[in-house]
């Protein structure tokens, strides 16, 4: 024998003992047997080697071996290849047929959860008192103990689905700590832990936090946001810091470790995009498994965990009940076994993870259908071994069979891309620690079967694992009878009865199975006692051949995905940004007015001309919109469509460092809905529920475009205030709870606010910021640290940030306007302002814009004297005033509501149409690029079926930036395509076998308004 | 007296009146006795429309309802002339399933009525609980609404609904009918985790086909008791029922799903109930011909509302009533979900909306007039404007459906001038004063 070992550690101490858990047979360690542990009794080192013989081996996915030897001694490869020479001492296993990989490894196993994601129970009390973070979803000094799962019955499914090495930890917050990884099916816990402290584990959930922030999405973001800053500045403090926080101190002294994350929505692919950025780190994200729809926020660096779990089908067969499923759903459902291979065909690296898939059988028939859509067997070998190996900086101990390498692997019966894939045996540190069930699958089939002499026929028919179904008669041809059959390993007890309604036992018989399957025999005894002897053969030729089709079935189509892959996302758009629309009455909200019969020239998107008589050049395209009406794109400045995870970070009473442009949701169909009633631009702001909210994001709404895309570039910056009954917690007085209760502590909410803010502005100016860990030894004043919540305010206080604040009555109004005029900030709009008309002189001294309602009123004591001629006497006050929604089903009405200010208070229709147009963009900031329709603006445009102000009119089209988004024409073709798309999806999920379908639930939409507090805003 | 001086006199008489301010009803004395509105545009309501109308109010009732053409009228039988030239006359719209008068400010609770305790109620009336004097009242009238169904929310079988003018001194003075319908929340085959602004994952209802079960079980118990004419006890509850079997007393049924609305059609037929309507309906698109066969007629929510599903079209609400109408089923319009009370001034443009969407215009003006009068049981004296009905009725400057152009000039509720002012328009003349300094 020419190989040479490698030097090995001690054998340790094994004893093998099999005990049978149902169906599946699990090999337990009797003893602890570590070398530091003393003995109790006589020492048992075996050091003998294992070699598995004549297997087809995958070393690694790119190093695989036909009919090869695998050698393994003291938990660890010895050497693998082609005629070995073996040493004596060798227990020899013949794997003749089958198969052997390295172990799989699930980077981010649940297999020490119940369910991932749900833990929300606040009632859980607080553990002991104890130094960290202030806020107790934050515990990255948590590490998770070796405290491995015993549960012997799960562990032994787990190894049958190939896993022998998970990356375990605590899921619970939003820092979590940092994993462990370990073996499976070791029984004791130094021997099966193969590195602590492996990962630090991240997520944008609170989990049992008791502490009310973070309340949102967007919370949880700023939270991560605001400890990784304090981090940095926390290790620049020297040794006068006035606290010692093991939180901090824990990211600091990790930095190494890879950070996992998990995803709660694909599209926040982009906010962990925006976290490497701002950090500087990288994050290996932990996927929803839709992330195949996420690729635009991807990088070339990006790391996805990604889920097998994919969607079951649904009972979909009662047209009405189907009616509940959406089209997204029906297609996610076609699409999501085809996630893995997308991703990697983008560049992605991926791991795969059997994280929430219940059982073993499952898991494997997940992972056969994602690579019948396309996963390569090398790229999901690679995705389940080596690279999470790698990922956990542990591909130099495990992740292959590499000599040298731990003997972490499974024998199975073929390669994991054929249908009857099994693990049949399972190895961790070179010790079996699971064998399966033999399979009765391999029984199946005709046997001429001799029973004392006599003749019989005996089928062995297709088989569930747990019985045996037997079909037997008295020669070929004749009398029926009954034939059960039990096994046991490879020995058999066949009971054959009459088939009568009583049945006569005929006889007992008890043997073993022989020849791979092809003989079986042994003695019995007949109806009178004797005993006999039997045999049965199966007859190869009679045996049905395995339906070779079925692993020849059709490789499933990959879908079309459209833009949102939803009902009305489009395939593609139209790139012609240059057009002339002509012959129609141009409202232009300008000092132009409205023109009749006039044209407007667009290129690039940009307007180039408006007016009457021009000439243009022959071969531009023109959209001929004789009798109809062409105004602006309608601006809504009061927005909350397409936002995840809640519009209100309200457990504090400012949240200031809250962003709503984190979390975006471009596949809101609100977005298509608003389109189709002519908005082009929306603020989407942070709800109402504390005095400072969140700072706003400004879209456009570009439908089927990311998030990114819909955010406007260089945008000014937002913040939202409010005042009021929602401020001062009118529904729930509890006096515990969170400050102001009253308008009283409205106004000192913010005093403070802007007081600490220009503090925090005079000493940020006079000392160093942290700049990474190190601070430069001269310096003497303390270093400053990074307030998000106050650098949102300071940029109020700088005119960089402006505010639109929620307001209602008079007093409120004038509070924050004498309050700014005191402490140096202004109020740039009040948006509802509904109490407006009784202050316009003052709003009007002030310089804030006024953005309302058409007409609500009643649904507040606030608001009792809420009139609908407030706009209009704004208006008639010289304040700038605009019509805002604040609601999805208004936001796709604002020309109705700005037609009401005709009706009450006798505006003019050019006024009227300026309320949700020019005005708004005026108050916005942006009215040098929208808001009218003059040259060298963006053409957002709408087309009109007739006047714009009349309930009679509808939008035909609306543009963004030339780009036609939106035309009323389609929908009927739309609607169409959407209708046998779905027939189409209903009739394959309808054809899909998967036992015990679920009828689909109706997802009531979240409508969003300012007072939108959530309870989970995790729930998707 | 020159025939210009008698308009003169007459329009001063009505101006007169109309400066009263507020909600309180004009007194009945005041009011003239014969009036001719002349030249107008007339809607009747049951789908006819007549131009250059003559119009005479006739006490509390109209007198003659013509063309000019084809009438003779002696000008100087009437106290009071409008020339109503280019304007619109309406009957009185009617809101179904309201709020108005049991909820003044939805944040506040001390100003709900409408919500009972308990799960089965019908014997709970609206009637003795409506505020006359609401002052959302006031600014829903202007607009044309001018009679509603006052309708409970509350439990499975929430309780009595009636039918209220908007000009009485009080419930009593208001009403119109009352008691005429009960109203029932049919059980849904979707459960919701979660809260309004918030709701989550739906799941199915495990408990749907139990809640059906025990809301028949109670049918049949109250269908038994009302067999016999004087129980030896007396049950409120089933007293309250009694008319329904009895054909005189309609249910509403408040459902949205089409599974559940066959449910509601079967549930019908299997207790004989004759007169039914559902109320909401959101997928009764889908169950037309079921409707239209067993005789139930749909109370439409809210046109102005969010398809239910995404991948509906994105107009369904808006032609929902244009769709029922070409099937034959009977339809009219509530405008009950969120701002329920306040929004109710909308619905003329609600009724625009639909319009636009395909619903004949005259039809819409009869889903708000004739229709739910009928439904109401009240179409002898209200719901159109034919001589011997009562005289509620609007003049608006123009089309009353379209935004700019409702501007509402006069309004008579059972012939009685009624005040034009409101809380709001007060506020808006105290601070124009105060804008104009």
């Amino acid at each position: 024998m020419k190989a040479t070992f490698p030097k090995l550690f001690l054998t340790p101490r094994m004893k093998l003992t099999s005990t049978v858990f149902g169906l599946l047979t699990l090999f337990v360690l009797n003893a602890s047997a570590q070398e530091t542990f003393p003995v109790n009794g006589v020492h048992d080192v075996r050091q003998v080697y294992h070699a598995f013989t004549n297997a087809k081996i995958f070393v690694n996915p790119d190093v695989v071996m036909d009919s090869a030897t695998l050698l393994i001694k003291e938990g660890r490869v010895v050497v693998s290849g082609k005629g070995l020479a073996l040493p004596a001492e060798t227990v020899v296993h013949d794997c003749k047929g089958k198969t052997i990989y390295p172990s799989f490894i699930d980077i981010y196993s649940g297999l020490n959860v119940a369910k991932r994601g749900k833990i929300q129970e606040k009632t859980k009390p607080l553990q002991v008192q104890k130094a960290g973070n202030w806020n107790p979803a934050i515990r990255p000094e948590f590490d998770y103990a070796a405290t491995f799962p015993t549960e012997k019955k799960k562990t032994a499914d787990w190894l049958e689905s190939g896993f022998g090495v998970v990356n375990l930890h605590d899921r619970d917050g939003i820092m979590r700590g940092t994993s462990s990884v370990i073996m499976l099916g070791q029984n004791n816990p130094n021997e099966a832990l193969i590195q602590a402290g492996a990962a630090n584990h991240l997520s944008f959930s609170k989990g049992t936090s008791p502490d009310d922030y973070p309340s949102s999405f967007i919370g949880a973001i700023a939270l991560m946001r605001q400890t990784y800053y304090d981090a940095k500045w926390y290790a620049g403090l020297g040794a006068t810091k006035k606290e010692v926080n093991p939180s901090l101190e824990a990211i600091n002294k990790r930095t190494s470790l890879p950070n996992i994350i998990e995803l709660n929505h694909s599209l926040s692919v982009r906010n962990v995009e925006l976290l490497e950025k701002e950090f500087d780190k990288t994050f290996i994200m932990v996927g929803v498994g839709k992330e195949y729809l996420a690729l635009k926020e991807m990088t070339s660096t990006s790391k996805m965990i990604v889920p097998l779990n994919f969607p079951k089908a649904l009972a979909v067969e009662d047209p009405y009940l189907a009616r509940m499923s959406s089209l997204e759903e029906l297609k996610h459902w076609e699409a999501a076994p085809f996630n893995p291979v997308i991703l990697i065909e983008n560049g992605v690296q991926i791991c795969l993870t059997r994280d929430t898939i219940a059982s073993s059988k499952e898991f494997l028939k997940n992972l056969k259908k994602a690579m019948d859509c396309g996963l390569s067997h090398k790229e999901a070998l690679r995705a389940l071994t080596i690279t999470p190996a790698t990922w956990l900086n542990l591909g130099s101990n495990i992740g292959s069979l590499e000599i040298g390498k731990m003997a972490n692997l499974m024998i199975c019966n073929t390669t994991m891309d054929q249908e009857d894939f099994r693990v049949e045996s399972h190895w961790t540190r070179g010790v079996k620690v699971f064998e399966s069930d033999p399979s009765y699958s391999d029984m199946q089939g005709v046997y001429n079967l001799v029973v004392d002499g006599k003749d019989f026929m005996l089928k062995v028919l297709p088989t569930s694992d747990k019985e045996i179904k037997t079909e037997l008669t008295a020669g070929t041809k004749g009398e029926k009878l009954r034939a059960s059959i039990k096994r046991e390993g490879e020995l058999l007890a066949i009971l054959i009865q009459s088939n009568d309604t009583l049945p006569k036992v005929l006889y007992q018989l008890t043997g073993k199975i022989s020849f791979q399957g092809g003989v079986w025999d042994g003695r019995g005894q007949n109806s009178e006692g004797d005993w006999i002897n039997w045999a049965a053969i199966k007859d190869r030729k009679a045996t049905p051949k395995k339906a070779e089709s079925k692993s020849k079935t059709q490789a499933p189509v990959r879908p079309n995905f459209n833009h949102p892959n939803m009902a009305y996302g489009w395939d593609s758009l139209s790139g012609e940004r240059t057009f002339i629309i002509t012959n129609a009455t141009v409202w232009t909200a300008s000092s132009q007015g409205v023109l009749e019969h006039a044209d407007v020239y667009v290129v690039d998107g940009i307007i180039k001309s408006v007016g009457t008589g021009s000439l243009f050049p022959d071969n531009i395209k023109r959209i001929n919109a004789n009798g109809k009406h062409l105004t602006p794109g309608l601006i809504d400045e009061h927005s909350h469509i397409g936002i995840r995870g809640g519009v209100n970070e309200w457990a504090q009473s400012s949240s200031a460092e809250v962003r709503i442009g984190d979390a975006i949701d471009p596949w809101n169909i609100n977005i298509y809905r608003q389109l189709g009633g002519g908005v082009t631009t929306a603020q989407l702001l942070h709800g109402s529920a504390n005095p400072i909210g969140g700072q706003s994001a400004l879209i456009k709404l570009k439908w089927g475009q990311s998030a990114e895309e819909m955010l406007i570039d260089n945008a000014p910056n937002f913040i939202k205030f409010a005042l009021g009954e929602n401020v001062k917690r009118s529904n729930n007085r509890d006096p515990k709870g969170r400050f102001p209760l009253t308008r009283m502590g409205v106004e000192q909410s913010f005093a403070d606010a802007f007081i600490r803010a220009s503090e925090y502005q005079r000493s940020s100016s006079s000392q160093p910021e942290a700049k990474g860990s190190k601070r430069e030894e001269t310096s003497t004043k303390p270093l400053q640290r990074k307030d998000l919540e106050l650098e949102a305010i300071k940029e109020i206080l700088n005119e960089e940030r402006f505010i639109t604040c929620h307001s209602y009555v008079q007093s409120e109004i004038l509070m924050l306007m004498a309050l700014g005029d005191s402490l140096g900030f202004k109020v740039n709009t009040f948006t509802h302002i509904l109490e407006g008309y009784k202050v316009s002189e003052e709003m009007r001294a002030h310089g804030a814009n006024a953005s309302t309602f058409s007409d609500w009123w009643a649904y507040k004591f606030e608001v009792n004297d809420a009139i609908p001629y407030n706009a209009a006497m704004l208006t008639r006050a010289g304040v700038n005033t605009g019509i805002n929604s604040d609601d999805a089903e208004m936001g796709r009405r604002l020309n109705q509501e700005a037609a009401k200010t005709m009706k009450y208070g006798g505006l003019s229709r050019e006024e009227a149409i300026k309320l949700v147009t020019i005005n708004p963009a005026k108050m916005l900031h942006l009215d040098d690029e929208i808001g009218s329709i003059e040259p060298g603006k963006s053409a957002d445009l709408v087309i009109w079926s007739g006047d714009p102000l009349s309930v009679y009119s509808h939008a035909e089209k609306t543009f963004i930036e030339g780009v036609l988004y939106f035309e009323q024409s389609k929908l009927s073709g739309q609607q169409a395509a959407i209708q046998s798309e779905r027939t189409r999806l209903i009739q394959t999920m309808i054809q899909d076998k998967t036992p015990n379908k679920k009828t689909p639930k109706h997802k009531e939409e979240k409508h969003m308004h300012c007072d939108t507090l959530l309870e989970n805003y995790l729930e998707e | 007296m020159s025939k210009i001086g008698i308009i003169g006199m007459a329009l001063f008489i009505v101006i007169g009146i109309d400066s009263t301010y507020g909600q309180t009803p004009s007194p009945r004395l005041k009011s003239p006795k014969k009036i001719l509105i002349r030249y107008a545009t007339a809607h009747v309501g049951n789908g006819e429309v007549i131009d250059n109308a003559y119009l005479t109010i006739e006490g509390d009732e109209i007198g003659i309802l013509a063309n000019g053409n084809n009438v003779r009228i002696n000008i100087l039988d009437y106290d009071s002339i409008i020339d109503a030239e280019g304007k619109h006359i309406y009957p009185g719209f009617i809101v179904m399933d309201s709020r108005l008068g049991l909820n003044e400010i939805d944040a506040i609770a001390a100003t709900h009525d409408f919500n009972e305790t308990g799960e089965y109620t019908p014997s709970v009336r609206t009637l003795p609980a409506f505020n006359s004097e609401s002052k959302v009242i006031s600014t829903v009238r202007t607009n044309g609404v001018l009679m509603a169904q006052i309708a409970p929310t509350g439990g499975r079988v929430s309780g009595s609904s009636s039918c209220v003018h908007f000009n009485g001194w009080n419930w009593q003075d208001a009403t119109v009918e009352a008691d005429e319908g009960t109203f029932v929340n049919w059980p849904s085959r979707y459960g919701y985790r979660g809260w309004w602004a918030e709701p989550g994952d739906a799941k199915m209802n495990k408990k749907y086909s139990e809640d059906c079960q025990e809301l028949l079980a109670y049918f049949q118990d109250a269908k038994a008791y009302s067999k016999q004419s004087k129980p030896v006890v007396t049950n409120l509850a089933f007293e309250s029922m009694r008319q329904i079997f009895e054909g005189s007393k309609r249910i509403y049924v408040r459902v949205d799903w089409a599974k559940d609305i066959l449910d509601v059609v079967q549930f019908a037929k299997e207790m004989g109930i004759k007169q039914v309507a559902i109320v909401g309906g959101a997928e009764a698109h889908l169950v037309l011909t079921e409707l239209k066969e067993s005789n139930i007629a749909v109370i439409i929510d809210r046109v102005h509302k969010l398809p239910v599903h995404p991948d509906d079209p994105l107009d369904q609400p808006f032609t929902l009533a244009k769709q029922l109408s070409e099937a034959g089923v009977v339809f009219a319009f509530a405008m009950s979900g969120g701002m329920e009370h306040m929004i109710s001034r909308n619905l003329p443009f609600e009724m625009g909306t639909a319009v636009h969407y395909g619903l004949d215009y005259e039809n819409a003006i009869k889903a708000a007039t004739q229709t739910p009068a009928k439904l109401m049981g009240i179409d002898a004296k209200y719901g159109t404007l034919e001589s011997g009905k009562k005289a509620t009725l609007f003049i608006s400057t123009g089309d009353a459906l379209d935004l700019s152009t409702n501007q509402v000039e006069a309004i008579f509720i059972e012939g009685r001038s009624t005040s034009l002012k409101n809380h709001q328009q007060a506020l808006f003349e105290k601070y124009a004063k105060k804008q104009a300094h």
